[in-house]
């Protein structure tokens, strides 16, 4: 049984991997300053009621109006994001996103699970191998690209899923 | 350490307390002094332009990361073939040693 490609990426992959991962980790550990401010009655209320419409915490949403509200698009961006936000491929980008952005957490969440099992799977594998061999069935015993793997591959993998941080430098990178 | 708004009566001003991140902080004290206003003022004027814009933003940033989450996509996807290749691979031999003891 082989499967094409490299199970594990370059530095650029594994960065933009542990961007997902910890992100939420990353926002949260981040040094935080605290602005403190009197606002009219009428702002907070309609605040308040937008964040409530589009149903976003006012923990999540507070911020994130205030990075948006610090963009600097000009006039004319703005129109032509309104423009192409408006198209058809802007309408499947929405969705797509979504879906595409549940499946990588679907699948991010599934890989944990199996490579916290790694190390035995691996073990296994290598037994039946063994055991057909010594019953003279060579010739059903698959080469897969597991079968060089070391304890620098598993713990990569367990660096990628589990811990959702890079290896330390020393570790060995996969072929 | 959330951000919130704190309502008093009805019609008085509210008190925002918002914590961010040292970058938007550092963009939103130069946005003050570059336009002479006070800290209020200007996270009223800052809150209604993001409010106003939010969705053209909020489209800005997805296009942004579509590609990087797709990039990730694919690499979960394959490592998880990869892995599952293994279980059914164990499957598969047990299987054959099971019908190799059978006949042996």
């Amino acid at each position: 049984m082989k499967i094409k490609g490299k199970p594990l990426r370059d530095d650029g992959h594994q960065k933009r991997r542990n961007d997902l991962i910890s992100a939420l980790e990353a926002i949260e550990s981040r040094e935080k300053v605290c602005i403190k401010v009197t606002i009219p009655y009428e702002t907070a209320e309609r605040v308040r009621l937008f964040l409530k419409e589009k149903w976003i915490l006012e923990s999540q949403g507070i911020p994130l109006l205030i990075q948006y509200g610090l963009s600097s698009e000009s006039e004319e961006e703005l129109e032509r994001l309104k423009r192409e936000m408006n198209s058809k491929a802007a309408h499947n980008l929405w969705g797509e996103y979504a879906v595409m952005k549940f499946k990588a957490y679907e699948y991010l969440m599934e890989n944990k699970a199996m490579v916290m099992r790694l190390s035995n799977m691996l073990y296994e594998n290598r037994l039946l191998k063994r055991r057909l061999q010594l019953k003279g069935l060579q010739k059903l015993i698959p080469k897969d690209e597991w079968d060089s793997w070391d304890e620098s591959v598993i713990d990569s993998y367990y660096h990628k899923y589990v811990f959702g941080k890079s290896p330390p430098a020393s570790h060995g990178k996969l072929k | 350490m959330f951000s919130r708004l704190v309502f008093g009566k009805k019609g008085e001003p509210a008190v925002l307390e918002a914590f961010l991140d040292k970058s938007t902080y550092e963009r939103f004290r130069d946005y003050v002094i570059k336009n002479c206003l006070s800290e209020s003022d200007t996270v009223v004027k800052i809150l209604e332009h993001g409010m106003a814009n939010y969705w053209l933003l909020e489209f800005k940033q997805i296009k942004a990361s579509y590609m990087h989450i797709k990039n990730l996509f694919e690499e979960f996807k394959k490592d998880n073939e990869l892995l599952k290749a293994i279980q059914m691979e164990n499957e598969q031999l047990k299987n054959i040693l099971e019908k190799a003891d059978l006949k042996g």
